[in-house]
This record gives structure tokens, sequence and C-alpha cells, in this order.
């Protein structure tokens, strides 16, 4: 399980159906940033072999943690690298960053693909809440 | 219409709108807390939306000008990693394209901030979907879908020159824009302006 980090606020990283009421993650909270290696996210396994869970993701209490299965990413002909103690981040020594990795596989992709994979993340992750 | 306002620090907006910004104080600064960590950095000027042109949307001068700024002033690494702060190029970007594709009866869109600095606007109706993705440098793409799962466009939009592409997504708009208006009443009605009637919101 892969960890993504999504804000309630400043910004609101939720869209809402209009007339379902249907509350969901934007598909633009899993684009990555063009020109840097992948998508920031953080492994299960290395959170718990910190004694982490999803909640140590979370920055403020704006913040809303959400899962998405390995493989489903790999479905996506999309990858996950470590990128354990990444530099230049706000608490860069807090332990959650040994559990930091990107989804990769998005050079080379084109816009629409990157546009298709986000949005299938964002449905996937919407039905995996880790933590509020 | 085209509008250009050269007033001095200025950002020229072609399609009938311009921006100006309006200065804050120099003294104002906005802190971007949370519980790890703090910056500080000088408010950036906020942008203000001027549309001119027939056919636009009451939503379109207020409500653009807050939810555009709000986005405006989100601070560099926003998301606690590497984010860019939202460029001016991706709000006009925004505009031009919206300009474009909206009327009088155009539900308004949701806004949300690219990491790269750029806008995706977005609408939601019933499973059916559009978002408009504006990247920093204020190119724009647009993705449609219905809830049956069909792809009503998956392309590259233009806010001038590509009239197939805006008709394709005006005309969905308001076609969902209708239901929306229509999803909001919950009573048997007959609609005063014409013949139809409105039939009770499902459960």
């Amino acid at each position: 399980m892969l960890y993504r980090r999504l804000s309630r606020e400043n910004p609101d990283q939720y869209a809402v159906d209009t007339e379902t009421g249907e509350r969901r993650p934007t598909s633009s909270a899993f684009k990555p940033k063009r020109g840097e290696d992948g998508l920031s996210v953080y492994r299960h396994t290395k959170l718990a072999a910190a004694g982490l869970d999803a909640s140590a993701v979370a920055l403020a209490p704006a913040h809303i943690v959400f899962g998405v299965d390995v493989g489903d990413v790999r479905a996506l002909k999309l990858g996950v690298r470590d990128d354990a103690w990444p530099a230049g981040i706000p608490d860069a020594g807090h332990p959650r960053n040994g559990a930091h990795a990107l989804i990769v596989g998005w050079d080379h992709v084109s816009r629409k693909e990157v546009g298709r994979r986000a949005r299938e993340l964002a449905r996937l992750a919407s039905s995996r809440l880790a933590s509020s | 219409m085209t509008l250009i306002d050269d007033r001095p620090g200025t950002v020229p907006i072609a399609s009938s709108l311009t921006t100006a910004p309006t200065w804050s104080s120099p003294s104002e600064l906005r802190e971007y807390e949370h519980p790890r960590f703090s910056t500080r950095q000088a408010a950036r000027p906020a942008l203000k939306v001027y549309a001119e042109g027939a056919h636009l949307p009451q939503w379109f001068d207020g409500y653009l000008n807050s939810e555009l700024n709000r986005l405006f002033a989100l601070p560099a690494r926003w998301d606690g990693l590497s984010a860019d702060e939202v460029t001016v190029e991706a709000v006009s970007g925004v505009l031009a394209i919206l300009a474009s594709i909206v009327d009088e009866a155009t539900q308004a869109p949701q806004f949300f901030p690219l990491l790269d600095g750029g806008i995706q606007a977005e609408w939601h109706v019933g499973g059916n979907d559009v978002e408009i993705e504006i990247d920093g440098a204020g190119s724009a793409y647009v993705a449609a879908t219905r809830s049956t799962g069909e792809t009503v466009i998956d392309a590259e939009i233009r806010a001038s020159g590509d009239e197939r592409t805006i008709s394709q997504v005006a005309t969905f708009l308001n076609e969902l824009s209708q239901r929306f208006g229509l999803a909001h009443l919950s009573c048997d009605v007959r609609c005063p302006r014409g013949s139809a009637v409105l039939r009770r919101r499902r459960p």
C-alpha cells in the first residue's frame, strides 16, 4: 500500500459532484510536476517498520491521507521507486521520510495518458481512505 | 472583443478579459502556518479579473476573482514538497478558455492548483465529468466523459482558432448545466419559461 497526502483546505483537493454530492479527490492531486521524477507517496511497509502508520503522512489537520495498492499502480503501467530521505523538504529528518517513494513512469507519456492515469489513481484512491 | 489593459505592471489578457494587479500594502506578509513548519513570504499582488462581453454567466466576475486569487495566493510548496506557485500564465489561460466556452447558463467550475503552477477547472454532474487542465505555461487540455464512460472529448484546447473543440465542450457543459439546474428542484413544477415538466429528484 502507498499513501498519498491531500489537503482539505488551502487548497481543498476534493472535487464535488454537484448532483450527487459525492466528494472525491481531484485528479489534479495525482498529476506529477513536470520535469520531476514522479508523484510523492509513502510506503506502508516502511512506515510500519518505523513504528508509524498512515496518520504520520499528514502534516496538518487539514491533510487527509489516501491509500493506493502497488498492484493498481503497476496496472496503470506506472512503477514505484524508493526515494527515502528526500532533500529540501520540510521536516526532512522525520522518520516518515524513510518511507518516501515516488510513483514513476510518467516520462515520455502523452498529456492525454497522464490525465487518464491521474484520473484512475484518483478513482482508486477515493475508495481507500487511509486516515482523516 | 479583445481588451488589453496597458497600465504599468498589469498582465495583458486577450479574449475580452483583462487583469490588473491590485497592490497589497508592502508591509503585509502572508504566513503559511502548519504544525511542522512555517515560512514567511511577501504576499503576491492580487489579480483582478475584468470580464467584458455578452453571454457570460453571473459568476464570471466575482466568483472567478475570489477563486483564482485564492489559488494565486498559495505559497510555493503548498503541498509540503515542491509545488510551484500558480502562474499568471495559468490564470490567463483559464480566463481565456472559460470565456470561450461558457454562457449565461453554465454552472461554475471548481478550481484546483497543479504542482507545476497550473490550474485545473472541473465540473462533475451526476457522474459526468469535464476537466480542463491549464499548465503553468498556460496551455490547455480538456477531458470530458459521460457517466456511462463514453469519452466526449480528450484533446488540447485553445481559446481561439479551435472552434470545433470549443463547440464540443460548450455543448456538453450546457447539457450538464441544464441538468444541474433541474437537479436542484425538488418538486414537480412546470417551468415558468416553457413547457418542460421537472421531475422529482431520485432519492
